[in-house]
């Protein structure tokens, strides 16, 4: 075995092109334990049962007890007339017994009605008790009893339910050398990964009773737990089933991991995909906000040059306002002064004319005294041309022309030099205003300007925004380095050659016992009258293809009558063929419920019970009980010793 | 220029004489025309005379009263010829008004025989200075203007003058002058200075609204 072991760990490490202490050690990591030779079959075989209790709510209320003693190998009946008279209740407490937890066909009124249950069974020559107070709680004890009987070892105890479950469980997977099947169950999420589940007890047990649901071949399971494959590799008791079992878990597993991490990194690729496009619109819409208020620097260096402008502006305003003044004052001046010489020259004028008029005009008498002037000084004055009155000379008018043209003069310079004050004043008063509506528009400028400073805060506000964005973007677009998992990736190899190392193993042995199994499950299947079967081909993941009346069919497709009969016969050819090669793990026990239901015809069923009564002479180690109606095919076949019955519509307990 | 006009002023008195004196008609003294009472009269003609802009305030006032368009054209006219500028003679605000010796006039105008002097007198005081306008007199007015046609502004404004003074005398006119307060604020002894920005504004309202 160690020798087997070391070649399959050395296969698997070729494979995988690995050191044997890398493979070595994955196996134990993953718990993968290799299974080159299963031990012996082992036998179990019923003695006793019995159960007690207090019936209520019925007919024939009161305290009960039932108790079936000396069982032994072949074929066993319960029987009644009728139904509902507790035959199936017998198989069911059998089975609670077994397995440590009632099935869901156990009818409610009758775990409440029981209150204490035995069984006593022989595993190989070993016999055993199960003990169990069932009132309320549950509680009890599982026992080794010696040859003689008298001494026995309590194995175990149990105080719950569940105690009882896993004592069993514990008990009977270790005594038929089971190995418990982890399977691989997908999830129906997407998000989510599938999960190992690991089957035990409940479902290899369920091998061992065949009730009146047949949608399976093997065991009770329902089809889509996928267990009926595993469960027949089980039953025919290959080796490296449960390795290879483990393998495709741990398999599974890790392919799973790698699945998850990708998916995991999809989502989150996709999650970081919407924040960064969020982010990226976030961050352009504040850009543009930011670029419509402009900068502030823009903002104080126009203000600077406005102001430096505006200061320039407003000092060649004071410096024009000073030379307008100098040429309003001019111009008052030189219009003063124009005007005054307008006045001179009209006042010469005037004065000139009225001189003339006086010129002529001689006096006659002195101004002072009335005296009036005599002819002598007249006559004194147009000789000397002096005053006849005064004695003054008389100014000539040719002085007062000289004067008229000297004033005309002065009129003309005054107006050309008026003229020229007025031209200056308009030019400074011109060229002030336009300084002054400059200044006006400097002064607009720089007020429009420094409003716009007052969006510093705002722009600030911006400014930071942007780079908060900008660092999350950067960050939501950081992308890491995938990191290779390079060790899943070496387990994975390593678990796909122990896979394809172990599935070689289990296939090499499979195909000569399934041969084998399917000829005797024709073989068996006729016996029970189906004459027409003349090909069975059972396949390793527990499909039955057969042959009917020449025409090809299969396993789900035959009635409910024929499917019960193969059933028995592939439970059967499993047991003798394991039998014949020394492997093989069914305990040989078989408990058929109910054949006689509406889809099983009487006819079925006595041809199955015909075929069960020889086969039991046959299989030593083979015992089965079956649960029906009366019928002569029963009663026939079945030695009055070995039945349990009842008439007239009575109870078997 | 400070000259002095002697001829140009006894001129402007003879004018002011003829046309604000009134008919004499004394058989015994043939030779007389008019006669223009008071000095004070004659001192008040003579501001009119040399400031055009407080004639031509009285001529809106006049023109105000009644409405006629005439004495607003008149005022008009002696803006348009800047006679406030060009025709002004100077007065001083003395006790009774404005003010001016007329003595180197009114000598020259009775050396030639134009006019005589004459008044009301009692024992130690004149009571009042009245003109006598002769009949040569009379006569230089007419030729001078002939002569000398720059005078008849002369002729014309005194015209004007008596027309707005009419019959009043010396007081009622000195009291109509002082009712200018630019005239009336002016110290003793201080040039009367001119309105004749407040007149042309007056002026021009007169004109938006007439």
């Amino acid at each position: 075995m160690a020798r087997l072991n070391k070649e399959w760990i050395q296969s698997i490490a070729d494979r995988a092109k690995k050191d044997v202490c890398q493979v070595e050690s994955l196996l134990a990591s993953r718990h993968i334990v290799p299974t080159p030779v299963l031990a012996s079959p082992r036998r179990l075989m019923l003695v006793e049962i019995a159960f007690s209790g207090v019936k209520d709510g019925v007919s024939d209320d009161g305290p009960f007890e039932f108790r079936w003693e000396g069982l032994g190998n072949g074929l066993w009946a319960m029987l009644t007339d009728q139904n509902l008279r507790g035959k199936s209740s017998i198989m069911e407490m059998v089975r609670w017994l077994i397995r440590g937890k009632p099935s869901s066909n156990l009818q409610d009124d009758v775990r409440r009605w029981v209150h204490g249950a035995r069984l006593r069974f022989l595993l190989d020559d070993v016999e055993h008790e199960v003990c169990a107070q069932t009132k309320g709680s549950v509680s009890g004890s599982l026992k080794r009893l010696s040859s003689s009987g008298s001494e026995h070892s309590t194995l175990a105890t149990f105080s719950s339910e569940s105690e009882f479950e896993e004592v069993m469980a514990d008990f009977f997977m270790r005594a038929l050398a089971m190995d418990a099947i982890t399977n691989w169950r997908e999830s129906s999420n997407d998000e989510k990964a599938g999960q190992t589940i690991t089957h035990g007890w409940v479902a290899f047990s369920g091998a061992m009773f065949i009730g009146t649901n047949y949608d399976v071949l093997l065991g009770d399971m329902p089809v889509e737990t996928g267990l009926s494959a595993r469960l027949m590799q089980m039953y025919l008791g290959l080796p490296w089933v449960s390795t290879l079992a483990a393998a495709k878990s741990a398999q599974k597993s890790v392919l799973n991991a790698a699945d998850q991490k990708s998916r995991q990194r999809a989502v989150s690729q996709k999650v970081k995909q919407v924040r960064v496009d969020n982010l990226s619109a976030d961050l352009a819409a504040k850009r543009d906000d930011l670029s419509r208020i402009p900068s502030d620097k823009s903002v104080r260096d126009t203000l600077s040059a406005l102001n430096i402008e505006y200061a320039d502006t407003k000092r060649q305003e004071l410096a024009m306002l000073k030379r307008l003044e100098r040429e309003v004052a001019a111009l008052l001046q030189v219009d003063a002064a124009y005007q005054e010489a307008r006045r001179d020259l009209q006042t010469h004028l005037d004065s000139m004319a009225a001189g003339a008029v006086f010129r002529i005009l001689d006096p006659t008498c002195c101004p002072r005294c009335d005296h009036s002037i005599g002819e002598a000084k007249k006559k004194q004055e147009k000789l000397t041309h002096c005053c006849s009155v005064c004695g003054e000379s008389i100014s000539t008018s040719e002085d007062a022309d000289l004067m008229k043209i000297e004033l005309e003069g002065r009129v003309k310079a005054m107006k050309a030099a008026l003229d020229n004050a007025t031209l200056n004043q308009q030019d400074a008063q011109v060229k002030l205003t336009i300084l002054q509506k400059s200044i006006d528009k400097f002064q607009d400028q720089i007020e429009e300007n420094t409003a716009k400073l007052g969006s510093f805060e705002r722009r600030q506000e911006l400014m930071m925004a942007i780079a908060v964005l900008d660092g999350r973007l950067q960050e939501a677009a950081f992308v890491p380095e995938p990191d290779n998992d390079i060790n899943d990736d070496g387990d994975l190899m390593i678990l796909n050659a122990i896979v394809t190392e172990t599935n070689e193993r289990v296939n090499i042995q499979r195909e000569g016992l399934l041969k084998d199994v399917s000829a005797r499950l024709v073989q068996y299947a006729q016996r029970f009258g189906m004459h027409n079967l003349s090909e069975a081909s059972l396949k390793g993941n527990a499909n039955l293809y057969l042959v009917k009346g020449g025409a090809p069919t299969s396993y789900s497709k035959v009635t409910e009558g024929e499917k019960l009969r193969l059933k028995v016969a592939t439970i059967l050819a499993m047991i003798e063929v394991a039998e014949q090669r020394g492997i093989g793990r069914h305990p040989g026990l078989l408990m058929i419920d109910s054949p006689a239901s509406q889809e099983v015809s009487p006819e079925d069923v006595d041809q199955l019970i015909t075929g069960l009564q020889l086969i039991s002479q046959e299989l030593p180690h083979f015992q089965v009980f079956v649960a029906g109606r009366t019928s002569t095919a029963i009663t026939e076949h079945v030695p009055a010793e070995n039945r349990r019955e009842t008439s007239n519509s009575g109870f078997l307990w | 220029m400070n000259k002095r006009t002697p001829h140009r002023d006894a001129l402007r008195i003879l004018f002011i004489l003829r046309a604000g004196g009134t008919q004499w008609d004394v058989p015994d003294e043939p030779e007389i025309v008019s006669i223009f009472k008071g000095e004070a009269r004659l001192l008040a003609f003579d501001f009119w005379m040399r400031n055009p802009d407080y004639l031509a305030a009285e001529l809106l006032d006049v023109f105000e009263q009644n409405g006629d368009n005439v004495y607003l054209q008149a005022a008009e006219t002696i803006f348009e010829n800047d006679e406030p500028d060009l025709r002004r003679v100077p007065m001083i605000r003395y006790l009774f008004g404005a003010y001016d010796k007329m003595d180197d006039s009114l000598s020259l105008l009775r050396s030639r025989d134009l006019i005589r002097i004459t008044g009301l007198k009692s024992k130690t005081k004149v009571k009042e200075t009245d003109f006598l306008l002769t009949a040569k007199g009379k006569e230089v007015c007419t030729s001078a203007v002939i002569q000398e046609p720059i005078l008849k502004w002369y002729s014309d404004r005194a015209e004007l003058v008596a027309k707005i003074a009419g019959e009043r005398g010396g007081t009622a006119l000195k009291q109509q002058q002082y009712v200018r307060t630019t005239y009336a604020e002016t110290k003793y002894g201080g040039v009367i200075p001119p309105i004749t920005s407040e007149v042309r504004q007056r002026l021009k309202q007169l004109k938006e609204t007439a």
